[in-house]
C-alpha cells in the first residue's frame, strides 16, 4: 500500500470511531426502551488510564476495563497508535485544527516544549488515586471529552437548532410545512427528546473548548504536551515492535521537518524512531526520496524518555498533597445538604474511587435530574452526579444511570431494588407549602408520590380563612419510611423560585458491593 | 338628477307588489317547516324508535362495552360528521401497567377511535399532557401500541408540542378567566373526553371534569388551588362533545396513579355520555359515593355545566 493510502486509511479510522463515539453518546437516551439498547460504555472500557487508576484506588480490579489490556497490548505491539488512529479527542482535534487553519495564523507560534509535562501528570495522578484521590478523571480524554459533549455541547447544539426551528415556526408561519418535518426528524434521530439544562454547564465545556482553542497554537497540545492517557501510552509503546523508519535515502532535505503533528520531526530529530509517534502517517507521503516507512522489530536512535528525575518526584509529592488539600471542604465533616446521589450509588468513598466524572448518567437521565457538583460534594467530587430535584426527578421505573455507569460507580439495581433504593428524604417547608402556610389546598406533591403506598399523606384540619369562614384544609405529610426520595414532589410544587418541598440526603441507601 | 333620487328612494322604502308576495310567501313556507318540524319532533318519539338516552352504562368487554355504550346514545354518527376533525383525550397521565387502573384502558381508547373512524372523521387525534415522563406514559400504558395497532394513518397519536398552547378566553369563568389549552382541542370540530375512574387525594374522584386537564397548558399545578371552579372554568373552555368513561378497572385509593394492585376495583363497566356532569355523578356509584360527596361536581352543576338529576338523562344500563 502506498504512503498515500495509509494516511488515507488512518483518517478514515479516526472518522469512523469518532462517529461511533458520538454515535453511541446520542443513543445514551431514552429510546422507547427500559434497557439501553447499544453498547455506549465501551469506549471506557478501553481505556487503560481509567482501569490503572481504578486498580490503583481501589485495590482491587474491577472486570470492566479488562478490555483496556487489549489497548495496552495493541499499544505494546504497535505503539502509540491508540492515539492516531483511536482517540476520539484526539481526532476532534485534528478536525478543530483544520478548522482554525482558516483563520490568521498566530503572530507568535508557540515553540513551547511541554512533552515531559504529560509524564508528570501522570505520575501526579497515580500518586494521588494511591490516596483515593481520583484526579484522572478530570484529565482523563474520555472523561473530558464525555462531560464536554453531554453536559455542554450538545444542550447547546440542541438549543441552537431548536431556536432556528422555533423562529421559523413563530416568525414565519408560512414555512412551517417545509421547516416541521425536518425538525421532526431531527428530533427523532439527532436531538434530545427534550432541552437538558445542567448546572456548571460552562465549566465542562469551557474545559473541552480550552483543550481544543490550544490547537491554534500548537498541533496536538493537549496530545503531546498534557494527556496523562497518552503519557501512559508512550511509557508502554517503548517496548513496541513496529516502528518508523527511515532508509538511507534520505538526503536531510527538510521536506518532512515540521509535519508531525506531535512535533516530533524537525531538524535533527528526522531520522530518529520515537515512542511518542502516534503512527499518524503524515510524514511518509512527503519524503521525496520515499525513504520514510515503518518495519517490524526496527528500533534505532530511539529518543530517551528525558525525564527529570527530581520533578517526578515532586510531581508525586504534588499529587500526594494535593489530597489532604481536596480534604479541606466541610463535606469531609458532614453529609453535605445537596450531595444526593443517583440511585444505586456506592458508599461516597468506594464512589469517588469509581466514578469517572464521565457524565454518561447526567446525559441519559429522562427528567434532568442528574447534574455535575462542582463544590457541593466537597473538591473530590467535582464533576461527580448529584441530584438537581428544582430542575428535574428521578422517575420510578427508570435504571438507566445504572445501566450507562462506566465503573459502576452508580450501580445497575434490578427495577424492584432501584424502586427501594433511598436517594433522600423529602421535608417540607411548612413557611412555604400552600396548605400549611396559607390554608390553600393543593396536593400536587401527594397526587405525584409514585411508591404505591404514598410517602406522602395528608391530615384533614379545618382551618379559619382570611375571610373569617372555616375552611378544610388537606395538610401534606411525609412518611419518612415510604419516601425514596425521588424528588418528584419537589419538581412538581407550584410554589416557584424554591419548592415548598425539598429532598435532603437523609436515609440515603448508598448500595454496597 | 331630482326624480331619479326621489324613484330611487321609492324603490327601496316601497317594495313592489311582486317583491311582497314573494316575502309573504317565505314567511309563510318557513313557518309551515317550522310547524311541520315540530310537530314531527312530537310525533317522532311516540310513532318510532324513542329519543336516544343521555348516558348508557355498558358492563362487558372494554372494547365491546364501549362500542355498546356509544351505540345506545345514538351512534358515534350523531357527534362525528364525515370528515371533521376529531380529538380524543384519554387519560395517559402516568407511567403506569394497564392493570393498575392509572390510565384510560387501551381497548376502550382504540374502540372509541375506531368508532370516530367509521362515522367518517377526516382526523383522529389522540392526546395528553403526561404528569411522568411522556415517552414512558404513552409506552406502559398500552396505547401506544393498542394505536399503532389500528394501524390509520387518520389517527395520530402525538406528544403536544410546547409551542402550541394558546391562551383563550375563558367566558363566564370564575377563577380562570383566561387559560392555556392546546391548539388542536380549541380547533377540533368533536372533543371526546375518555377517562378513567380513579381516587384522587385533593378532588376525592378524578372523572371526565378533571380530565380536562390534560389540555391544558400552564402551570397546572397552580390549577389544583381553588380546584372546584377552576376545573369548572378548564371545562367551559373546552366543552366536551362526548364522555366514555373507563371504569372497567378503576383505582380505589393511591390515586391518581396508584401502583399497588390490592386498590385497584374491576366494576367493569365503561359510561358513555353526552353531559359530563351526569356522566361523572353516576360515576360516583362505583366508588360507594354519591355526587355530592364530590365538591367538583357538585360545583359543576350549580354553575350550569350540567345535571346531577340522573333521571333526566334517562341512563340506560346494560350488560353484555
Amino acid at each position: 500500500m502506498s504512503p498515500r493510502r495509509w494516511l488515507l486509511l488512518r483518517r478514515v479510522s479516526q472518522l469512523v470511531f469518532l462517529v461511533t463515539f458520538v454515535f453511541l453518546l446520542l443513543r445514551t437516551e431514552y429510546r422507547g426502551f427500559d434497557v439501553i439498547r447499544y453498547p455506549v460504555n465501551t469506549f471506557f472500557q478501553l481505556d487503560p488510564l481509567l482501569g490503572l487508576a481504578t486498580l490503583i484506588g481501589l485495590r482491587e480490579a474491577i472486570g470492566h476495563f479488562w478490555p483496556a489490556l487489549l489497548t495496552v497490548a495493541v499499544t505494546l505491539a504497535l505503539g502509540r497508535v491508540f492515539c492516531g488512529w483511536f482517540c476520539p479527542l484526539g481526532a476532534t482535534l485534528d478536525l478543530t485544527r483544520r478548522l482554525l487553519r482558516t483563520l490568521p495564523a498566530p503572530r507568535r507560534p508557540l515553540r513551547w516544549e511541554g512533552r515531559r509535562v504529560k509524564y508528570y501528570l501522570l505520575a501526579a495522578v497515580l500518586a494521588a488515586a494511591v490516596f483515593n484521590w481520583q484526579a484522572a478523571w478530570l484529565l482523563d480524554p474520555f472523561s473530558l471529552l464525555t462531560r464536554g459533549l453531554s453536559v455542554g455541547v450538545v444542550p447547546a447544539v440542541n438549543g441552537a437548532v431548536s431556536a432556528v426551528f422555533n423562529s421559523v415556526y413563530f416568525g414565519l408561519p408560512a414555512l412551517r410545512p417545509l421547516s416541521e418535518p425536518v425538525f421532526d426528524l431531527l428530533k427523532a434521530h439527532v436531538l434530545t427528546y427534550e432541552q437538558q439544562y445542567f448546572r456548571w454547564a460552562w465549566l465542562s465545556l469551557g474545559v473541552l473548548l480550552a483543550v481544543l482553542a490550544l490547537e491554534r497554537w500548537q498541533p496536538r497540545f493537549w496530545c503531546r504536551n498534557l494527556c496523562p492517557l497518552g503519557g501512559l501510552l508512550s511509557l508502554c509503546a517503548r517496548g513496541r515492535t513496529l516502528s518508523r523508519k527511515v532508509s538511507g535515502a534520505c538526503t536531510d532535505c527538510g521536506t518532512c521537518w515540521g509535519t508531525c503533528p506531535v512535533g516530533l520531526i524537525e531538524d535533527g530529530t528526522h531520522r530518529r524512531s520515537q515512542a511518542e509517534c502516534t503512527a499518524c502517517m503524515r510524514c511518509p507521503p512527503v519524503c521525496p526520496e520515499e525513504a520514510i516507512g515503518f518495519a517490524w522489530g526496527y528500533r534505532r536512535a530511539e529518543a530517551p524518555l528525558d525525564i527529570d528525575r527530581r520533578r517526578l518526584i515532586g510531581s508525586v509529592v504534588a499529587g500526594m498533597a494535593l489530597v489532604p488539600l481536596t480534604r479541606m471542604h466541610p463535606a469531609r465533616a458532614t453529609v453535605p445538604p445537596e450531595r444526593l446521589r443517583p440511585p444505586g450509588a456506592r458508599p461516597e468513598a468506594d464512589f469517588l474511587n469509581r466514578c469517572l466524572r464521565c457524565g454518561a448518567c447526567m446525559k441519559v437521565c429522562m427528567r434532568n435530574a442528574i447534574h455535575p457538583a462542582l463544590h457541593e460534594a466537597g473538591w473530590e467530587g467535582v464533576f461527580t452526579p448529584i441530584m438537581d430535584f428544582e430542575i428535574g426527578y428521578c422517575e420510578y421505573n427508570c435504571t438507566l444511570c445504572g445501566q450507562v455507569c462506566p465503573s459502576e460507580a452508580i450501580r445497575r439495581l434490578p427495577l424492584q431494588q432501584k424502586q427501594k433504593y433511598v436517594i433522600g428524604t423529602a421535608v417540607f417547608d411548612k413557611g412555604r407549602c400552600l396548605p400549611w402556610a396559607n390554608h390553600i389546598n393543593c396536593l400536587v406533591c401527594e397526587e405525584h408520590c409514585p411508591t404505591g403506598e404514598k410517602a406522602i399523606v395528608f391530615e384533614e384540619q379545618d382551618a379559619v380563612g382570611r375571610d373569617g369562614k372555616t375552611i378544610r384544609v388537606k395538610l401534606p405529610i411525609v412518611v419518612p419510611e415510604r419516601c425514596i426520595g425521588c424528588g418528584i414532589c419537589q419538581q412538581k410544587c407550584p410554589v416557584e423560585g424554591r419548592a415548598a418541598v425539598f429532598v435532603t440526603p437523609q436515609g440515603e441507601s448508598r448500595a454496597a458491593g | 338628477m331630482g326624480t331619479t333620487g326621489k324613484r330611487a328612494v321609492n324603490e327601496a322604502a316601497d317594495p313592489g307588489r311582486r317583491e311582497v308576495c314573494r316575502r309573504l310567501g317565505q314567511v309563510a313556507l318557513a313557518g309551515a317547516a317550522a310547524a311541520a318540524a315540530f310537530s314531527l319532533r312530537e310525533l317522532v318519539p311516540a310513532a318510532a324508535a324513542p329519543t336516544p338516552p343521555g348516558l348508557a352504562a355498558v358492563k362487558g368487554a372494554p372494547e365491546a362495552a364501549a362500542r355498546r355504550a356509544v351505540a345506545l346514545l345514538g351512534g358515534m354518527g350523531r357527534f362525528v360528521r364525515p370528515g371533521q376533525k376529531v380529538v380524543v383525550k384519554p387519560n395517559i397521565g402516568w407511567d403506569r401497567t394497564v392493570e393498575q387502573a392509572a390510565n384510560t384502558h387501551p381497548a376502550v381508547v382504540v374502540a372509541v377511535v375506531r368508532l370516530c373512524l367509521e362515522a367518517g372523521a377526516g382526523e383522529v387525534l389522540v392526546f395528553d399532557r403526561t404528569c411522568n415522563d411522556q415517552r414512558l406514559c404513552y409506552r406502559r400504558s398500552g396505547i401506544e401500541a393498542a394505536l399503532e395497532g389500528v394501524a390509520d394513518r387518520k389517527v395520530r397519536l402525538f406528544h403536544p408540542d410546547e409551542r402550541r398552547y394558546r391562551s383563550v378566553p375563558i367566558p363566564g369563568g370564575k377563577a380562570l378567566t383566561s387559560w392555556e389549552f392546546y391548539e388542536d382541542a380549541l380547533a377540533a370540530d368533536v372533543f371526546i373526553n375518555v377517562p378513567i375512574a380513579k381516587h384522587h387525594g385533593l378532588s376525592v374522584l378524578t372523572l371526565s371534569l378533571k380530565n380536562i386537564m390534560g389540555v391544558a397548558g400552564g402551570n397546572r399545578g397552580r390549577l389544583h388551588t381553588d380546584f372546584d371552579d377552576k376545573i369548572v372554568d378548564l371545562n367551559l373552555g373546552r366543552p366536551s362533545d362526548l364522555v366514555v368513561l373507563d371504569a372497567t378497572r378503576i383505582l380505589l385509593a393511591h390515586g391518581p396513579q396508584g401502583g399497588n394492585l390490592a386498590d385497584v376495583g374491576h366494576p367493569g363497566v365503561v359510561v358513555a355520555g353526552t353531559d359530563v356532569v351526569a356522566v361523572d355523578a353516576y360515576a360516583t356509584r362505583f366508588f360507594a359515593k354519591t355526587p355530592q360527596d364530590v365538591p367538583h361536581i357538585v360545583r359543576a352543576a350549580e354553575r350550569g355545566l350540567g345535571t346531577l338529576d340522573l333521571a333526566r338523562v334517562a341512563p340506560r344500563e346494560e350488560t353484555l
